[in-house]
């Protein structure tokens, strides 16, 4: 980062190369589609390059900062629809292809959870994709959105809940699995 | 540990207990082995968590290159930045030179005003005499 600050480019194409992937899915897990997902991730490294000398390491650390940055991109996100209906998500496989009903059975759940996070806000999706998406752990994930670890779990907890009625209401999950 | 934190826990952070907080991971495992019905919940629990994973958005690496790709052009386009130490060199430069016109300017006028004539004005007027004869 240091070398970045400075100007050099190399260093910044490495650091792209490590992060650009996280960039994109926090961007597309909170927003919803991929082509809103790159212009926040390009945006987000384009503020790295210009204000590279703000972060300061004893405060947090560069994937905390860099993921924060995302996070307000996407928060402050409101022009354009969020998701896409969800016949744009994807393509239906080819019925006849290979594996087919496995895979068609996959799309349909994926689809199914799609849905239900298109009704949760965004700061609920922003928790889904940190925990669950990145892997990031409760605490990091709540240093990114800038909330105690109680409060993030609280976010965490309402997200899944409603995640799971939706997909109960589908039919995917059994009622039991709320117990 | 509680059978209500337990279920507590388990929906919040998933079937994974190695993502739980690590202040409650290690009661809870003690609490797992002892408790049938918490193992049911665990795998209960698990089609949950399989289910929200399978909605992570794929990346894939074309797509990557092309943002990463996308940023570097625009950061080429870019007028370039003057580092941040070149920039205080050449500003406090500046400010010295800026400071020692001002302060020889102050002086000129200080002696203009107490002598009715400053060392430029002789030296001004001695060589436009000179130039053109007066």
């Amino acid at each position: 980062m240091e070398r970045v600050a400075e100007g050099d480019a190399v260093a910044f194409e490495h650091l792209m190369r490590r992060n650009m992937r996280r960039a994109l899915s926090i961007a597309q897990g909170v927003l919803g589609n991929a082509g809103d997902a790159d212009e926040i991730a390009q945006e987000a490294f384009m503020r790295v390059w210009l204000h590279a000398q703000r972060w300061n390491p004893e405060q947090a650390g560069f994937a905390t900062w860099f993921y924060r940055i995302v996070l307000n991109l996407c928060l402050d996100r409101r022009r354009k629809p969020l998701w896409l209906p969800i016949d744009e998500v994807a393509e239906m496989p080819d019925a006849n292809a290979e594996l087919a009903p496995e895979i068609i059975a996959r799309e349909e759940n994926r689809r199914a959870v799609t849905r239900a996070l298109e009704n949760l806000s965004e700061r609920h999706r922003a928790a889904i994709a940190l925990f669950y998406f990145e892997g990031l752990s409760g605490k990091q994930a709540a240093e990114v959105m800038n909330l105690k670890a109680g409060a993030f779990g609280q976010l965490l907890l309402r997200a899944r809940m409603a995640i799971k009625a939706e997909l109960q209401r589908q039919g995917l999950i059994e009622e039991r699995t709320a117990s | 540990m509680t059978p209500e934190l337990f279920e507590t826990l388990l929906e919040t952070y998933g079937a994974d207990l190695s993502r739980w907080p690590m202040e409650h991971q290690s009661a809870a495992g003690h609490f797992l082995r002892s408790s049938a019905a918490a193992r049911q919940s665990v795998e209960r629990m698990a089609e949950l968590d399989r289910l929200i994973l399978q909605a992570a958005p794929d990346i894939a690496a074309r797509r990557e290159d092309r943002a990463i790709d996308a940023v570097l052009n625009a950061v080429r386009q870019m007028p370039v930045q003057a580092p941040s130490w070149f920039i205080w060199n050449w500003g406090t430069g500046g400010l010295t030179y800026a400071g020692l016109f001002v302060l020889g300017s102050a002086s000129n006028l200080l002696i203009r005003f107490f002598s009715q004539e400053s060392p430029l004005d002789a030296l001004f007027s001695s060589n436009l005499l000179s130039s053109f004869g007066g």
